[in-house]
């Protein structure tokens, strides 16, 4: 029995911290996979400290979480000391539950709310932008507030009332007596409200994300919206770091709490726990001042530009919009497009991430955050345009346009390329395992093919999913016949019993790793797998496929138009784009990029293969209807499935 | 008769919750007197203490401190510090520390503040202490610290809320004298809480009984003990046989079928009456030669005395005498005049002084022979 309780006991501890090993094992692999390990390094600690992109998120998560944490401590001591010192026990017991109620709603809830009510603040007293660091700030303070006074109120009732009597009775007016006797008592419960606030602040993913502005990211959000790409191991890196330092700062408090516990016996033993507890705050202290004052700034400038940058708008802000890993950001000896423009033209990049256009789209619609540039994908463009939402480019302050090639002029969602102008493209081809699969497909068929049961992967979202089945049946894509639907749903329900998975980021790792044979996917990233897994191979199916153009447009929120206009320039110029194409692996609509020699992708043929091979279709804004009705079948298709 | 009064309580009322705790308390207190509060578990001490040291507000009346009324005066500001109940001394501090509380809030230099500490911890025993944390301290020594912090800083009025609960017998009667030594010595007015009523007899000035918010009794505890003023007071104050009585005229009272001489006068005609014999007053005779008889149905050896529980016309009365008498004798029983206190019928008549069933209190003292006299009675 004894036996079989400690291994139970081992089985939980595994499973509670195994999830934490291994990613502190593959922080320190060599290569980017998170399931094929390619050597022992540090490079993705180097790269943490040497790319200024990261420590900013993980500075602005440390002021969020002390600002708030500090905030709420203090209202919340003051709160709790009001309560406690209610007269009326039914007050005190309405309180304290209405002081519970905050802690058990889902954060979705108190995430909406605060937003809906900064917003209504926010319009009321006509602000563009009601949502920034500090609406931010307030929404943390206002989630920490409970756990403090959940912290301090056992304190306060272990605390005998007439403490603050006999301090009264020996000379002390009411508030130095507070001071001089309560706060004592009361100061582990403070602390530990302090810690747990700090902590809550600091991995609040939900909440943050409903009421964060365009000027601020925090460490969460920035990783959230990397699920476009795949998740960078400098993060595993970050967050082992982190693990490791929260882990000390547990130690270090409970050892200082269990210090106090045995005081009377242990009096004139060495305190020896105590000074354990010490240097390992010490050493928490040093890492987060370390990383508040962290700055990596010995880049220097070599590039040669086409058009002049003035420092006319030098000192303002630049609001930018971005899908996650979207952009160089000096990582990998690449350059940092953001810092390289904040350098040349003085204005300040405030460089925020989404993880998908209908993100995008319900922050800017909340009407609460304005942003100066966007970077969506065609259909959405298409929306944006049709609500009005977004403002028309000044071509004659955009020099560089010249540079777009010319088959991604006049595209569908903007006929007269008024409003947007392409930064990635990209064609969704299928990836396959030629050790796994014989011969070389040619066909969307093959995801339909009952040798590789359980190897076939499929897009875990509706439009995608539908794609594929709709191209096999050589479809159009924005059918708004049901008839069309109805088919591929039915197509796609007969795949089911053969699917290895629905998924979409994890593709990454089932198709390094090998664990899946074949799965369709965009032909910058196959690339990024084909380094880690020489054996993958990839094609695009005869019957034709998907293409998008995600591009740079300005909202009709914009703050700051000229230095938008600026921007869009910059990131057009030769080098910026290279720079770019190089990091993010999709096509680039870039000549100066496709022409140039040191380009490393340049006439790859998986990225600008023969495009006249297979039809291509952009996704259409569909209507509502149609809409509504492809996703009742996915659902239905999810359903049956499982 | 009011000269030198320090504390005067005018018409002072509370009430909790809609209950009332204290119901128009009057009250004066002289300067450097030992004026003791008395009653049971939850009639009010407390709340009359906390009522002077300024924590609770009345609901009505006024307290008079050395001619002022101090109603409006914060706890801080009044001449009048507090032994508290549960001694409230404070966690995060030393010894040392806590009884230098008070006068390093009143800015006292250092070496006067170590001399004085000492001092105190001195007086109440606790030398060598002082760097001793209080949670390692035991229930005793911490209400020693509480009474020196307390007398640290020479308050006019002490209150002293049971200061002597937490002690062994022998320490209590130490420091019993210890604390009336250093109220004469430092002139300091105690108005001091407790339940033991030999302690209030023994240290007491004046004695103040209280039931259920109201004041029972002031006196002298002599006053008390003799000439209690209604059976609650009897009762509590030491062991009293209350009877049913008629006045019949001046300095004859009846009861226990037998007519008494007594000295007191000014009831009227047939007024009925309670009448307070205490046990070690009855003379313990022959049947054939007392003036009533009863059985006794219970008797236990208490040292120098007897003490019986004898039943006369089916009331129960306890008697202490030298004579040794077994359970089943039949006794005759003399009282003599003075040995007789007659009170008016109040509120509290026919609730004290039958032991045919001991009394909760006597239980409390006595807890072994409880049930002897249940026993006694099932047989009888
Ligand atoms: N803050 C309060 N709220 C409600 N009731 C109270 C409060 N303080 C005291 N009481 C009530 O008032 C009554 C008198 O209390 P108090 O503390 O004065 O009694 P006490 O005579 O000191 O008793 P003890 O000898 O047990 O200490 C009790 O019934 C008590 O329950
Ligand atoms: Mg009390």
């Amino acid at each position: 029995m004894k036996i079989f309780n400690r291994i139970f006991t081992a089985l939980v501890f595994l499973f509670l911290y195994a999830p934490l090993f291994v990613m502190m094992f593959f922080s320190f692999n060599e290569g980017k996979s998170t399931s094929v390990f390619e050597g022992f390094s540090f490079r993705w600690y180097k790269e943490l400290f040497t790319t200024g992109d990261t420590m900013t998120a993980l500075r602005n998560t440390l002021v969020l979480a002390i600002c708030s944490a500090a905030i709420a401590t203090v209202i919340g001591t003051i709160t709790a000391v009001g309560i406690h010192g209610m007269k009326s026990k039914w007050g005190k017991k309405v309180l304290l539950t209405v002081n519970d109620i905050p802690m058990m709603n889902p954060d979705i809830v108190t995430g909406v709310s605060l937003m809906l009510l900064f917003v209504f603040v926010g319009r009321l007293i006509g602000l563009s932008n009601s949502l920034s660091f500090t609406t931010l700030l307030i929404s943390h303070i206002t989630f920490n507030i409970p756990y403090v006074i959940l912290n301090i109120m056992p304190k306060l009732r272990q605390t005998d009332i007439h403490l603050v009597e006999a301090a009264q009775d020996l000379g002390c007016p009411p508030v130095t007596a507070f001071f001089k006797v309560v706060l004592p008592s009361i100061s582990s419960g403070i602390l530990s409200g302090a810690v747990m606030a700090f902590t809550l602040s600091l991995d609040d993913f939900i909440i943050s994300y409903y009421t964060v502005g365009s000027d601020f990211q925090t460490l969460p959000l920035k990783i959230y919206a990397m699920t476009k790409k795949t998740v960078k191991p400098d993060m595993y890196a970050l967050s082992s770091l982190m693990f490791i330092v929260i882990l000390l700062l547990m130690v270090a408090v409970n050892l200082v709490s269990q210090d106090e516990k045995k005081k009377p016996q242990r009096r004139h033993t060495f305190p020896a726990k105590r000074v354990v507890a010490g240097i390992m705050t010490v050493i928490v202290v040093i890492s987060i001042i370390f990383a508040l004052t962290y700055e990596n700034d010995d880049y220097e400038s070599q590039i040669v530009y086409r058009s002049t940058y003035t420092q006319e708008y030098a000192g303002t802000v630049l609001n930018v919009f971005n899908w996650g890993e979207y952009i160089s950001d000096g990582s990998d000896d690449s350059l940092n497009v953001n810092k390289e423009f904040e350098k040349l033209t003085g204005i300040k990049v405030n460089y925020t991430n989404y993880e998908s256009n209908e993100a995008m789209y319900a922050k800017l619609k909340s009407d609460a955050v304005s942003y100066d540039i966007i970077i969506p994908s065609d259909y959405m463009i298409a929306r944006l345009i049709e609500e009005n939402m977004l403002t028309k480019l000044d071509l004659s302050k955009i020099d560089n346009y010249d540079l777009i090639d010319e088959r991604y002029k006049g595209l569908y969602f903007d006929e007269n390329d008024e409003y947007s102008i392409p930064y990635t493209v990209g064609l969704v081809g299928i990836i396959y395992n030629t050790t796994m699969v014989e011969g070389t497909p040619d066909s969307w068929s093959i995801m339909w093919d009952e040798k590789y049961s359980g190897q076939i992967l499929q897009f875990n979202n509706s439009r995608d999913g539908f794609m594929t089945a709709q191209c096999l049946l050589g479809q159009d894509l924005n059918s708004t016949n049901k008839a069309d639907w109805d088919a591929a749903a039915e197509l796609l329900k007969e795949q089911s019993p053969i699917l290895g998975a629905r998924v979409m980021d994890e593709i990454f790792n089932k198709m390094e790793s090998g664990n899946a044979a074949i799965a369709p996917y965009y032909a910058g990233d196959f690339l990024t797998m084909q380094e880690v897994n020489p054996d993958l191979e990839f094609f695009y199916p005869k019957e034709g496929t998907n293409v998008f153009v995600d591009s740079v447009c300005i909202p009709s929120s914009v703050q700051n138009y000229e230095a938008a206009l600026m921007y869009i320039n910059f990131l057009l110029e030769p080098e910026i784009a290279l720079a770019n194409a190089e990091y993010i692996c999709y096509a680039s609509p870039n000549i100066s990029v496709v022409n140039n020699d040191n380009y490393s992708l340049k006439g790859d043929p998986y990225l600008y293969g023969t495009d006249a091979d297979y039809p291509t279709q952009y996704y259409h804004n569909l209507d509502k209807e149609t809409r509504d009705y492809y996703e009742a079948l996915w659902e239905e298709i999810i359903r049956t499935s499982s | 008769m009011k000269n030198n009064v320090i504390i005067d309580l005018k018409n002072i009322s509370v009430a909790f919750d809609g209950e009332t705790i204290l119901n128009n308390i009057n009250l004066f207190i002289r300067d450097k007197e030992f004026v003791t509060f008395l009653g049971p578990s939850g009639c009010g001490k407390t709340t009359t203490l906390r009522i002077i040291g300024g924590f609770l507000q009345p609901d009505s009346g006024e307290v008079i401190f050395d001619g002022k009324n101090v109603l409006n005066v914060p706890a801080h500001k009044r001449e009048v510090n507090t032994i508290f109940q549960r001694y409230a001394l404070f966690p995060h501090l030393n010894v040392f520390d806590n009884v230098a509380f008070g006068l390093k809030q009143r800015k006292v230099d250092k070496a006067q503040i170590k001399e004085t500490v000492e001092k105190m911890l001195d007086l109440v025993n606790l030398k060598g202490f002082e760097k001793r944390s209080i949670s390692s301290l035991s229930g005793g020594q911490q209400q020693r610290v509480a009474i020196a912090r307390a007398l640290a800083i020479k308050p006019r009025v002490l209150l002293l809320d049971e200061p002597l609960g937490a002690l062994d017998l022998k320490l209590r009667k130490d420091m019993q004298v210890e604390l009336k030594n250093m109220q004469q010595q430092l002139g300091i007015t105690f108005i001091y809480v407790t339940h033991d009523q030999e302690e209030a007899l023994s240290m007491s000035d004046t004695i103040v009984i209280m039931d259920k918010g109201k004041i029972q009794q002031i006196g002298t505890p002599q006053d008390i003990y003799n000439e209690p003023k209604n059976a609650f007071v009897a009762d509590f104050i030491g062991e009293s046989n209350i009877v049913d009585g008629v006045m019949l005229e001046d300095f004859f009272v009846r009861m226990a079928g037998h007519t008494f001489k007594c000295l007191d006068k000014g009831f009227a005609v047939n007024e009925q009456v309670d009448v307070v014999i205490r046990p070690e007053d009855v003379d313990v005779v022959e049947p054939e030669t007392g003036m009533i008889s009863g059985q006794v149905t219970n008797s236990i050896f208490k040292g120098v005395f007897y003490e019986l529980i004898v039943d006369i016309k089916n009331f129960k009365w306890m008697v202490q005498t030298t004579k040794h008498k077994e359970e089943g004798d039949v006794i005759g029983l003399n009282i003599v005049p003075d040995s007789i206190h007659i009170m008016k019928k109040s509120e509290y008549s026919g609730q004290f002084g039958d032991y045919s069933s001991f009394s909760d209190e006597y239980e409390e003292l006595d807890n072994v022979d409880a049930d002897i006299p249940i026993e006694s009675e099932g047989e009888a």
